[in-house]
């Protein structure tokens, strides 16, 4: 069946174990305000710097390109990564590409705001799944993302008792989650889970507004963009036996 | 570093040396040249004695290797007028003299310039009983410059003892005169060879294989325990750094480009792995210094061991362009296929940026001339009635044919002027009572392929458009190149957006990349040179990546009017590309063993990628992948701050840097100037 991407870039590092190549999925049910990939938000195609932004393609054709880097990665380690946009809003696609890219390695970057059945089915097909926490209050979350952050919760709540190897990344906004205290809020969230392997928290970056220039969209953050972020404190996540790094 | 490295580099990198510069009015000189009517050989060495006794011995505060050159201005042995009319009857390469070669300086330091001196004497005598004309003037003016270079030591040396600069002093007792016996004695010698090739008008010469020849030296005093690692590492930096002192006086297209390079690692001559602790010295010094010169070279092969890689890639992560990778599993049987002998290819280094060639005996002309690939296609468009993709492609290959008849043409004539200093330093050169200008082992002629992916790209652009779509005709295509895509907005979209490009791994364009190169080589192939050598196709584009793109229109690539090729064998400027695996891929498919002329392909990996959790083991997957794939000649460049701020100036040139932002990459040139500046900061903040 065919989906809708953005962008194919190799040797991302950040994106999971080894050397990744990740796939832009396009289309996001969410609208964080400081979200850093405006042409990943509307699943049409769209234009940026005057060229066309988006491609149709079908999922055998898109494994096809993709396997292109096997023999780096069974040489050097790495595999493919899912982002977007939200790579679980297209989950028949992505399943689809999963099983024609299998064995590779893969991982999937996801906000969580997608149905229960949706999520379970992403988060099997991959090796190691990527949870975006945004924040803990449900309010907060409305206002900065619009979202119901209660689709969020009971994902997390499935994925602490699964088995599936995951990430939680934490994208610190200033004003926003940097709250005093942030640390002990997020790391409630946390509680028993399972098969934590670590927090990773990214500062926001200002420079996060210049694709919406790029494709005349206006860049509205509902924070002040250039104020200080809060230094988070990792010993609050060690205390909790939770490795935390910042990125 | 040591505090005295700190001090030393400072003062260098301070051009504090230029107080003692001076110019001289050679103007007698020459004209006792054309008054006597002074043969080549002659002026050359006349000039060259005249050089070295107008230097002043000088020593930069806390030196030990001495040498500085104090005279600024060389004696042309020639007019310029004289030399336009040398050239009415033979075709000179650049400035006529001795260049690009890796003169072996080995030999010298081994035995030591009396031991020299002596075998040109004697040699001399032989000459003059056999009545050998050339062989005497030869002999006679090595002789005098051998006589002049001691002279000049030997000011050197009472003039440090005078300072009370005992270890100057010391090491200079033993050389030049004598065998180098000790590492620093090695290095002040290769020093002085050096320095002096550069004082007789040779230029663009490399060091060769420095961990090579100097590790004996180097490897006795650590089992003697004369020298610590620590030690050893500060003569490197010492050395390295006195390749510094005079290079702003090193012509060359633009600073820093003035041939200082040296090569590392690799296999020794029966072919087993000749890695040694210099070579991971040499890397570290380089890395600590972070200077231009010299600059370095790294052999690997599949059997390179992994941290060969990752001592090489710390390198890279300083951000200077250095090591420039080569693969001897292609080099060298791409240099025997040429005819070179095994043992010969296997010692392989470098010229002055990337040609691969024989120290001591390699004469080659690597970089004589070049062709203009994306002309030769412009040139097909133009003129030809194909009806389809092949036979236009067919028209190319004759194309290039032709291309190659002309420049053959050209250089039926081709002399080198004479370096009896030089001469000393190419093997079998005096025994054989001959001045290296008249030829040595090898004599091949390096043509240069530039603007390869702008050719490779408008090939499948004309295949496609043309041919397979017939969206129009070639004169059509022609005369859209000629109006710069003026009023031909869709199709330049088309052409840019929807047309495959080499660096993405797509088969359809490399197949034309892996053709068109093939048969780039197969031109030159069977063609002997006028100085017993033959033609050496290679990747390289040295200056003419600019100079080629300014002679031609629009490409049908969509490359508009005045912007440059990519520099040697790179992805075309503005193409989109998905990262280094694919580029990797793309341009390792094409058979490189015929392009051991060389000619790197170049990337940029932003250098935060190294400073991340196993950052380094990451990018060092690069080269190694790059190897195996079977490519021949790579050139990493961790993007950083300065290359950033060029960016600014220069986005032209910088088209395929990947900045990471947040969270995502992008091509640092189409950020707005604002990010821009504050990227810069931020790698600013995080060195
Ligand atoms: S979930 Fe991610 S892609 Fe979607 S709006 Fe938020 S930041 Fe952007």
């Amino acid at each position: 069946m065919k989906g809708t991407i953005f962008e194919i870039r190799e040797f991302c590092l950040q994106d999971g174990p080894g050397v990744r190549t990740t796939v832009f999925f396009k289309g996001c049910p969410l609208r964080c305000s400081w979200c850093h990939n405006p042409e990943g938000l509307s699943r049409d195609i769209e234009t940026m710097r005057g060229q066309p932004c988006g491609r149709v393609v079908e999922a055998s054709e898109l494994a096809g390109e993709l396997h292109k880097g096997d023999d780096f990665f069974q040489r050097f380690g790495g595999g493919i990564t899912f982002s977007g946009g939200e790579p679980f809003a297209q989950i028949d696609f992505l399943l689809e590409l999963a099983s024609l890219l299998k064995p590779l390695h893969l991982v999937a970057e996801t906000s969580g705001f997608v149905s229960p059945a949706d999520y379970k089915r992403g988060a099997a097909a991959v090796d190691i799944l990527y949870q975006d926490l945004k924040h803990w209050d449900a309010d907060a979350f409305s206002t900065h993302c619009k979202g119901d952050l209660s689709l969020v919760m009971d994902n997390l709540t499935w994925l602490k008792q699964s088995n599936v190897p995951h990430v939680i990344r934490i994208p610190l906004i200033p004003g926003v989650n940097d709250l005093p205290g942030y640390e002990e809020s997020f790391v409630s969230l946390l509680n028993g889970d399972k098969a934590l392997q670590r927090v990773e928290l990214l500062p926001y970056h200002v420079t996060a507004s210049v694709k919406y220039e790029l494709m005349n969209k206006p860049y509205k953050p509902t924070f002040d963009p250039s104020a200080e972020i809060r230094k988070p404190d990792l010993d609050i996540f060690k205390q909790h036996n939770i490795q935390a790094v910042l990125a | 570093m040591t505090d005295r490295m700190q001090q030393l580099t400072a003062w260098v990198l301070d051009k504090k040396q230029a107080v003692w510069r001076k110019q001289i009015n050679w103007g007698l000189l020459q004209l006792r040249f054309s008054d006597e009517n002074r043969s080549a050989s002659d002026r050359i060495t006349d000039g060259f004695c005249a050089v070295l006794s107008q230097e002043t011995p000088v020593f930069l505060p806390g030196e030990r290797i001495a040498f500085t050159r104090t005279v600024e201005n060389l004696p042309e042995p020639y007019t310029d007028a004289e030399m336009s009319e040398l050239r009415k009857a033979a075709f000179y390469a650049e400035k006529g003299r001795v260049f690009n070669i890796s003169p072996d300086y080995a030999s010298t330091i081994a035995v030591g310039l009396d031991a020299r001196r002596s075998e040109v004497a004697d040699r001399l005598k032989l000459a003059e009983q056999e009545n050998d004309a050339s062989a005497i003037e030869f002999l006679s003016n090595a002789l005098r410059s051998i006589d002049a270079v001691l002279a000049l030591a030997d000011r050197y040396r009472e003039e440090a003892k005078k300072s009370g600069l005992d270890e100057v002093a010391a090491l200079l007792a033993q050389v030049p005169h004598g065998p180098a016996r000790t590492y620093p004695e090695a290095l002040q010698m290769l020093r002085i060879l050096h320095f002096c090739v550069w004082a007789e008008g040779e230029y663009h010469n490399g060091l060769g294989r420095f961990d090579q020849y100097l590790w004996p030296y180097l490897q006795a005093d650590l089992d003697a325990g004369s020298l610590t690692q620590d030690e050893a590492l500060e003569w490197t930096e010492e050395f390295f750094l006195s390749c510094n002192r005079d290079s702003d006086l090193y012509i060359g297209v633009q600073q820093g480009d003035n041939g200082q390079s040296l090569m590392l690692g690799g296999c020794d001559r029966q072919g087993n792995l000749a890695y040694n602790p210099l070579t991971y010295l040499c890397l570290t010094a380089c890395r600590e210094l972070k200077l231009i010169d010299p600059k370095i070279n790294l052999r690997v092969n599949k059997e390179t061991p992994m941290e060969v890689f990752k001592a090489a890639t710390e390198l890279t992560k300083v951000g200077i362009g250095f090591p420039q990778y080569a693969n001897d599993d292609v080099v060298i049987p791409g240099l025997v296929k040429l005819g070179y002998s095994l043992e010969d290819a296997r010692d392989y280094s470098v010229a002055a940026c990337w040609e691969f060639l024989i120290p001591g005996c390699g004469m080659d002309i690597a970089n004589i001339t070049g062709v203009s690939l994306p002309a030769v296609v412009d040139r097909v468009m133009r003129t030809s009635q194909a009806k389809d993709f092949e036979s236009f492609y067919a028209e190319v290959r004759q194309q290039l044919v032709k291309e190659a008849d002309k420049i053959c043409e050209m250089l039926r004539v081709v002399k080198i002027l004479p370096g009896p200093f030089i001469s000393l330093f190419c093997t079998g050169r005096v025994q054989a009572g001959r001045d290296v200008c008249e030829g040595n082992k090898y004599n091949n002629f390096g043509i240069h392929g530039t603007g390869f992916s702008v050719a490779v790209d408008s090939l499948e652009s004309i295949k496609k458009w043309v041919f397979e779509e017939h969206r129009l005709t070639l004169q059509q295509m022609t005369k859209a190149c000629d109006s710069d895509f003026k009023d031909e907005e869709q199709l330049l979209n088309d052409i840019r957006f929807h047309t495959p490009k080499m660096g993405n791994d797509i088969e359809e364009v490399d197949g034309i990349g892996v053709r068109l190169l093939a048969d780039f080589a197969a031109s030159w192939v069977g063609r002997k040179n006028c100085r017993g050598g033959i033609y050496r196709a290679g990747t390289g584009s040295a200056m003419y990546y600019v100079w080629h793109a300014n002679e031609l229109p629009a490409t049908a690539d969509g490359r508009l009017k005045g912007a440059p090729f990519s520099a040697n064998f790179s992805p075309s400027l503005d193409v989109p590309v998905n990262g280094p695996i694919s580029v990797v891929k793309s341009f390792t498919k094409p058979a490189l063993i015929d392009a051991v002329n060389g000619g790197p392909l170049t990337m940029e990996i932003h250098d935060s990628a190294f400073r991340m959790e196993d950052g380094l083991e990451k990018v060092a997957c690069i080269p190694k992948f790059f190897v195996e794939r079977g490519g021949h000649q790579l050139q990493i460049n961790a993007v950083n701050r300065d290359r950033m701020k060029d960016a600014q100036i220069h986005p032209e040139k910088h088209r395929h840097m990947i900045v990471r932002v947040w969270g995502w990459s992008g091509y640092f040139v189409e950020l707005e100037k604002p990010y821009q500046d504050q990227i810069i900061k931020r790698v600013e903040m995080n060195p």
